[in-house]
């Protein structure tokens, strides 16, 4: 069973794809996707990845260093992102969410250019994610109210948190796989109100061969996201949402 | 929010598994748009509040710091520029007298200065071609136009 919220929470939803690469692969051969998708997608920037270097005792500190390993092309309403690595593919959608039929289908036609061009040797990792920004029009709330996961405090302890973050990790038994949950306060887009990221991140690294294998796990990675997404919200929460179908 | 955080100081063992855990989650974050957005944003804020221990001359030129007007013009321009979904690459001091907060796209290159007299102006620039630069109002409506232009100007 699939949910649809009228005004969905939906900050960004993404379809990953990590890949065994040739050992050919240059940045500039990850370019020539661009040639291909150009018109749609115009505006292209470098992609990087963070490496952190942490440091204790004498030398306090804490330092991170930023690669470019791809590229990221974005839309020309800037609310689709395709970032083109050599060891993956990322599509992601912006706020406004459409539909998942939508998603998996574009994302599905760029994997298919990605997959020509660069020719991996095969894939190893499949990922659905969808971050949720739940604005809440109140200046004070209980989380334990909107949210059904939330930081413990000690009934020892202050009950006042002015912020968090939490990241749980859910094996995946029935299909090897894992699901990442990162809740954490932001601030606000406007005062008097409070914000809440739901991250919802289901993923299996496996060694997979067929672009069937992959689509059909989506489909699963979706809907395991899905259930995660609704256990881990009230009613309360979902009455923010507008009208809900279900399908 | 920040999530560098100090690691313990010897124990090597902890230090170093605390700091893959770190590292995972962090490049985990970094996998999606919206969280490379946010911090961008963090980074800027950071920026925004480390100008509060400049002094007189901070620049070695006679340059006068960043004072709490141009500071909070600022901070609400973040915060509209982060509603817009418009990372600044950069936030730094202007030897104006204000913030600078500047916008790159490889040739194309576009700034929002706002001065310790509350007052604002923004400028978009291409290579060796004539600059465009304006005065504005730092009211919503205005920094959104400026937003709005420079975004397609980056786009270019």
């Amino acid at each position: 069973m699939a949910v649809h919220y009228e005004n969905a929470p939906i900050t960004e939803a993404l379809i990953d794809i990590k890949v065994d690469p040739k050992s050919t692969i240059s940045l500039s051969l990850l370019e020539s996707i661009h040639d291909r998708i150009r018109e749609e997608y115009p505006t292209k920037k470098k992609g990087i990845a963070v490496i952190g270097r942490f440091s204790g005792g004498d030398e306090v500190g804490a330092s991170a260093t930023q690669t470019q390993v791809g590229f990221a092309y974005h839309s020309t309403d800037t609310k689709q992102v395709i970032q083109a690595r050599r060891d993956g593919f990322t599509f992601s959608r912006l706020r406004p969410y459409g539909s998942w039929t939508e998603l998996r289908d574009e994302a599905r036609r760029l994997w298919e250019i990605y997959r020509e061009e660069l020719a991996p040797l095969k894939i190893t990792r499949v990922a659905v994610r969808y971050i949720n920004q739940i604005d809440i029009p109140l200046r004070a709330i209980d989380y334990k109210d909107y949210f059904r996961t939330t930081p413990e405090v000690s009934p020892a302890l202050p009950q006042d948190i002015s912020g968090f973050f939490m990241q749980l990790h859910f094996p995946q038994v029935d299909f090897g796989g894992l699901l990442i949950f990162n809740q954490a306060a932001i601030a606000p887009p406007q005062p008097e109100m409070n914000s809440v990221i739901l991250d919802i991140d289901v993923f299996k690294e496996a060694p997979m061969d067929s672009d069937e294998e992959i689509w059909g796990l989506l489909e699963k990675l979706r809907d395991r996201k899905n259930q995660f997404f609704e256990g881990s919200i009230t009613d309360r929460t979902r009455a923010l949402f507008g009208s809900r179908l279900e399908y | 929010m920040c999530i560098y955080e100090f690691i313990g100081k010897r124990d090597g063992a902890v230090s170093s598994a605390i700091r893959d855990s770190r590292l995972s989650a962090i490049n985990q974050m970094f996998g999606s748009v919206f969280w490379q957005q946010k911090f961008g944003f963090a980074d800027a804020r950071q920026r925004l509040v480390q100008t509060e221990t400049l002094s007189h001359d901070w620049d070695t030129y006679g340059a006068e710091p960043p004072n709490d007007t141009s500071r909070r013009v600022a901070g609400e321009l973040l915060r509209i520029l982060e509603r817009e979904s418009l990372v600044p690459t950069r936030l730094t001091p202007s030897a104006e007298g204000g913030i600078a907060l500047s916008f790159v796209e490889g040739s194309y290159r576009a700034i929002i200065e706002i001065y310790n007299t509350g007052e604002a102006a923004a400028g978009t620039y291409f290579e060796r071609e004539e600059p465009t630069v304006w005065e504005l109002e730092p009211t919503e409506d205005r920094l959104l136009d400026a937003i709005h232009q420079i975004r397609v100007h980056l786009a270019a």
